[in-house]
């Protein structure tokens, strides 16, 4: 047997068991092919050609199910009564590839309706087009929306049509809406028409949670009512998903129980591969390429989006202006490739509603808005001059819409967005600092043989009481001083040993959220370290940047200031001037002269790593990011806020897409920028940002995580002034909780957390536990020698309130004139705490009736607030009316 | 031979470059060839045909439709189309024995429906170049291999389908089958008829034409 004569058998056999399997699919013993076919590996490829040919040939089952239903639904709705007797025939108002629309009078209820009937009766390849007909009709019925018209009456009419009543529609369609704004007539605007669209991603966004996709939407199915009433018509070619669908699977129980959903099955081949409906130049891809297996509600976003696109373009895509090319060239070009590109076409359109556009019409399904809701949102936020996801994504565009609605607002609010992020920002990093140390340390401790195992073992022991989960902070602390004492009263030690375990001792203590203790250990270090003969410059420089770190922590700027120079110079006398630890160090001043307020300093060391930066190309990093926001931080303080901007858009570039969501950094960035639109008064916007963080933090890190945490403080102050205190305080409650957990309770981080609830306790009238609260924490950080510190000011600010509102006159007075002493010591203007305290000064004066020193204090306060700026006049108006009071 | 290979294939691609000329002078070398056959080997068939209808008519009207179909089908040469012709015309007087064309529906073409092979839906759905140039080719390479089908009766009830566009019922009834049955057999067809297609499609006409010869000989 020749090779030829062999595949002609194969295919003869082929042919036969084909006709074998369709007897027995039709007997419903055999429906799944590829079964079959593994039944008959010998021709299973002439098997599938063979299928695949039949399959094109048809007409298949699925027609003939579809005739058969098309034909007993027919036949059902003859046998019925109906009203088409009452009809009172008008005008042709339409016509369609499935029936034609006439307006009706209906005689017994006087009203004006629209009727559209089948062109056809159920015979053959029409079977196709009635069934469309019937299920138009009954899906239509039964999405209940405003922006569908409801029909009426299904029926057939004496010559066997089937038809069905409906409202009638007086109006324009989108198609005359769209020639109306290019004409510039009756007042419609792209704005207008973008709310029409509005309107029908509403109807559509009921309709998908219904299970159901248009599928032919266009301007022409689009009726604007004389009214603006909106209504998105013809769902001739409406699917229903199938309940194994995705959309399906969310909305469960929801959806349209048409004839066509009751047979999923059925309803998969009821619109067979290959099969190609729509108007093409807003059909999706994979609409026109006929697959209906991808067709879902992201079907209908495209088709928006192509609206979106005839609307700015001034014509349809795939179509040049006035050019009306047939429905299969423009089909042949919608498959070729995406439409000339809209920003070429429309280049007057604002570029958002270009975006929105291009993501709505994405050829690949999964890059395009998820759903209808999802591209409502984003026209939405155009029309109120909010980021649009698709334009520019992050917060930092968020920002600048809100500034560009807000213009004078933001100027008074940026100044507050320093302290915000240094308060917040600066404090994460610097604990992340500390742990990347730890690591450090502990290799680098590895290494060095000749104490390796001393300090190794003293290490371990350091950070099994730091890190040991079954001691609270206090206890831990307590260890870590009982193993300091030892290894300082160890005399095996030589003092190179003793130096390097000291500084271990101080990264444990520090990790443990002892500062003080921590900072003890590093000067100690030190001591030892200069005396060492040669000198250990690079264990100098290690030792000097966390002695200037901690430091920082406990808000001693001047000594960090004094040893981060230290630890430069060191760094240069090593020939490491621009390798790490230096460039750290570099970093590290910039936010020590921010905290100083030496904002010239602070510029110095930026515009020097940034020349750094420039000469090696080493923006696009880490530290490129850390540089832009330190930039952006000098230029908000210097009231350079537009550069400020600038600067952070530069750092959140640079993190682009680099970052997985959950990375630290971003993290950190994300909530930096969580608290600066809190600061910025964009309080929802803060709160969705924090709510983000806090969602990819929680679950992924511990309950303590730094992020987690200030995310959620970023959350609580966003809440506070949205007025959801009870929200704020439960969130509040969590992070004190955790920040005692993990520091005890003198740790200034402590302290601030304390401070943030005793806040939200005040709005919430609960003065007692407020003021209990803000002692606690003034107590912890005066314990802590943090006197003068901006949290220390705060606390006390804080106290000074809540004794304000229980009564407590002198106590108040006290805390408050503090306030002003400390902000005053800190130079002028460097504290809105400090003014915000003379401001309370006043108040509780004026409530005591002693109004000499109200009088006293309210002078004070004139004396510091610029005339030009928006409190001046009412604290004149207040000025004026204690004067006249201290008159009388 | 009426002449060379050449000058047939060469006027089927004039004639469908819409050279009017090119299809008289087919015609012409085609037709007396055809009704010779006709005369010699089909008289039986031709005299049992109803007086209403002339037997050169059905070869005439055959030898149209083949013409229109050719385009997707190239014959090799003049020797191959006039082979081509001959069994068309049989069959096509065989049909109008079993059931004249003008007692079928009204207004049905003589070529397999578009909707049978092409993309259905609304108007607008057939726009894709490709794909209805594909689905054109579909169809004439179903109705070429509906001629090689054996069995009269399939050959009918495949042309009923698909080219009158019968519904179940109507097809049922012609051959005394429930609709349901008529279907089945319908589909039992369909296999073979997809095979014979995949046979033209890759160049097997010389093997169907000797195939259906031998067995309208026997």
């Amino acid at each position: 047997m020749t090779n030829q004569s062999s595949r002609e058998e194969r295919f003869a056999r082929a042919a036969t068991l084909l006709a074998e399997y369709y007897q027995l699919r039709e007997s419903g013993d055999f429906s799944d092919f590829e079964a079959f076919c593994a039944t008959e590996p010998e021709c299973a490829a002439e098997l599938r050609g063979l299928h695949e040919q039949c399959q094109r040939l048809g007409p298949n089952d699925d027609d003939v199910r579809l005739h058969e239903r098309a034909e007993k639904l027919l036949s059902e709705l003859q046998g019925r009564p109906n009203r088409f007797g009452d009809y009172e025939r008008g005008d042709e108002i339409g016509r369609g590839g499935m029936g034609l629309v006439v307006a009706i009078r209906d005689r017994v209820l006087r009203r004006e309706m629209a009727m559209k009937l089948a062109l056809d009766r159920p015979s053959g390849p029409d079977a196709r087009r009635i069934e469309r007909f019937l299920e138009e009709a009954q899906i239509t019925s039964q999405l209940d929306h405003p922006g569908i018209v409801p029909v009426h009456e299904l029926g057939v009419d004496p010559e066997g049509r089937a038809y069905f009543t409906m409202r009638r529609v007086e109006g324009r369609n989108l198609s005359e809406v769209f020639a109306l704004i290019r004409s510039g007539r009756e007042g419609w605007t792209v704005p207008r028409a973008i709310n029409v669209l509005l309107r029908v991603c509403e109807t559509l966004e009921y309709a998908h949670s219904r299970g159901v996709v248009h599928r032919d939407l266009k301007p022409s199915n689009v009726m604007v009512g004389r009214f603006g009433e909106v209504f998105v018509m013809d769902w001739g070619l409406a699917k229903v998903l199938s309940r194994s669908t995705e959309l399906a699977e969310e909305q469960r129980g929801e959806q349209v129980a048409t004839h066509r959903s009751e047979s999923s099955t059925d309803h998969a081949g009821a619109t067979v591969e290959g099969d190609v409906m729509g108007t093409p130049a807003y059909m999706s891809p994979e609409q026109a390429l006929g697959n209906v297996a991808r067709v879902d509600a992201r079907t209908d976003v495209y088709a928006m989006g192509a609206m979106l696109y005839e609307l700015l373009a001034g014509h349809r895509p795939f179509c040049g202006p006035e050019e009306s090319p047939p429905p299969a060239v423009v089909r042949a070009r919608a498959l070729a490739g995406p439409p000339a590109p809209l920003g070429r076409q429309a280049p007057t359109a604002a570029p958002e509603l270009v975006a929105v556009c291009e993501k709505a019409m994405a050829r690949s399904i999964e890059l395009r808005y998820a759903s209808v809701a999802e591209l409502r949102a984003e026209l939405n936020a155009f029309l109120e001059q909010r980021v649009v996801g698709a334009y520019r994504t992050g917060p930092w565009a968020e920002a600048r819409k809100w500034v560009a609605r807000n213009r004078a607002f933001a100027a008074s609010l940026l100044g507050v967005l320093a302290l915000v992020v240094i308060g917040g920002g600066g404090f994460a990093t610097v604990r992340a600092e500390h742990g990347r140390a730890v690591a450090r340390e502990q290799a680098i401790a590895s290494t060095e043989r000749e104490t390796a195992q001393t300090i190794a073992t003293h290490f371990d022991n350091a950070l099994r009481v730091v890190f040991d989960g079954r001691l609270d902070a206090t206890q831990r602390r307590d260890r870590l001083a009982q193993l300091s004492g030892q290894l300082a009263s160890d005399q095996r030690l030589s003092p190179a040993t003793k130096a390097r375990v000291l500084r271990s001792l101080g990264e444990a203590l520090r990790v443990a959220g002892d500062p003080r203790t921590a900072a003890a250990r590093f000067s100690e270090c030190l001591q030892i370290l200069v005396q060492l003969s040669p000198r250990d410059s690079s264990s100098e420089l290690l030792v000097l940047n966390a002695l200037a770190d901690v430091e920082c922590q406990l808000a001693h700027f001047d000594d960090a200031a004094a040893h981060f120079e230290q630890a430069l110079d060191a760094a240069r006398q090593a020939g490491r001037s621009w390798v790490e630890p230096a460039l750290t160090i570099r970093s590290n001043l910039i936010d020590v002269h921010l905290g100083r307020n030496d904002l010239d300093a602070a510029q110095t060391y930026a515009d020097e790593i940034g020349r750094w930066f420039d000469a090696n190309d080493a923006w696009n990093s880490p530290n490129g990011v850390a540089l832009a926001n330190q930039f952006g931080r000098i230029a908000r303080r210097q009231d350079r806020f537009a550069d400020a901007l600038t600067w952070f858009q530069v750092s959140l570039d640079i993190i682009g897409d680099k970052l997985p969501m959950n990375d630290d950094v971003r993290l950190t960035m994300e909530g930096n920028v969580a608290a600066t639109l809190q600061g910025l008064g964009m309080h929802r916007e803060s709160e969705t940002l924090a709510q983000s963080v806090i969602a990819r933090t929680e679950g992924l890190a511990p309950s303590d995580h730094p992020h987690l945490l200030a995310a959620l403080e970023t959350l609580s102050a966003a809440l506070l002034d949205l007025g959801r205190e009870r929200e704020a305080e439960a969130h509040l409650r969590r992070v004190l909780a955790a920040r005692l957990a993990s520091f005890g309770s003198d740790h200034p981080e402590v302290a601030k957390a304390r401070a943030n609830l005793a806040t939200a306790l005040l709005k919430l009238q609960c003065e007692d536990e407020a003021l209990e609260l803000a002692t606690q924490a003034t107590n912890s950080l005066e314990r802590q020698v943090q006197i003068g510190s901006h949290d220390h000011v705060r606390v006390l600010h804080v106290r000074g309130r809540a004794h304000a509102a229980l009564g407590h006159v002198e106590p108040a007075v006290t805390d408050f004139e503090r306030v002003i002493a400390l902000t005053d010591a800190r130079g002028p203007g460097a504290s809105p705490v400090g003014e915000g305290s003379l401001e309370e000064l006043v108040a509780v004066f004026v409530a005591a009736g002693r109004w000499d020193e109200a009088q006293h204090s309210i002078e004070r306060l004139l004396a510091v607030t610029p005339p030009q700026s928006a409190s001046h006049a009412a604290r004149e108006a207040q000025a004026r009316a204690i004067r006249e009071r201290v008159q009388r | 031979m009426p002449e060379n290979a050449d000058q047939t294939v060469e006027l089927l691609q004039r004639w469908h470059a819409n050279d009017s000329t090119a299809l008289a002078k087919l015609l012409e070398n085609h037709l007396p060839l055809l009704r010779d056959y006709v005369r010699s080997r089909l008289h039986p068939l031709t005299q049992r045909l109803s007086r209403e209808l002339d037997a050169s008519d059905v070869v005439q009207t055959t030898a149209v439709q083949l013409l229109q179909y050719t385009p997707k089908f190239r014959p090799r040469d003049g020797a191959q189309f006039q082979a081509l012709l001959r069994t068309f015309v049989e069959n096509a007087l065989r049909n109008e024995l079993r059931a004249p064309r003008h007692r079928r529906r009204d207004g049905a073409t003589s070529q397999f429906s578009a909707h049978v092979v092409d993309m259905r839906g609304s108007s607008d759905s057939s726009g894709r170049p490709d794909r209805a140039a594909e689905k054109a080719e579909d169809r004439a390479l179903a109705w070429l291999a509906l001629q090689f089908l054996e069995d009269d009766d399939d050959r009918e009830l495949v042309e009923l389908v698909a080219v009158d566009e019968c519904g179940w019922a109507e097809v049922g009834a012609r051959f005394n089958l429930a609709p349901d049955a008529a279907r089945m057999r319908y589909k039992r067809v369909l296999p073979r008829l997809a095979n014979y297609m995949r046979r033209l499609r890759e160049g097997g006409v010389d093997e169907l034409l000797a195939a259906r010869h031998r067995m309208s000989s026997s």
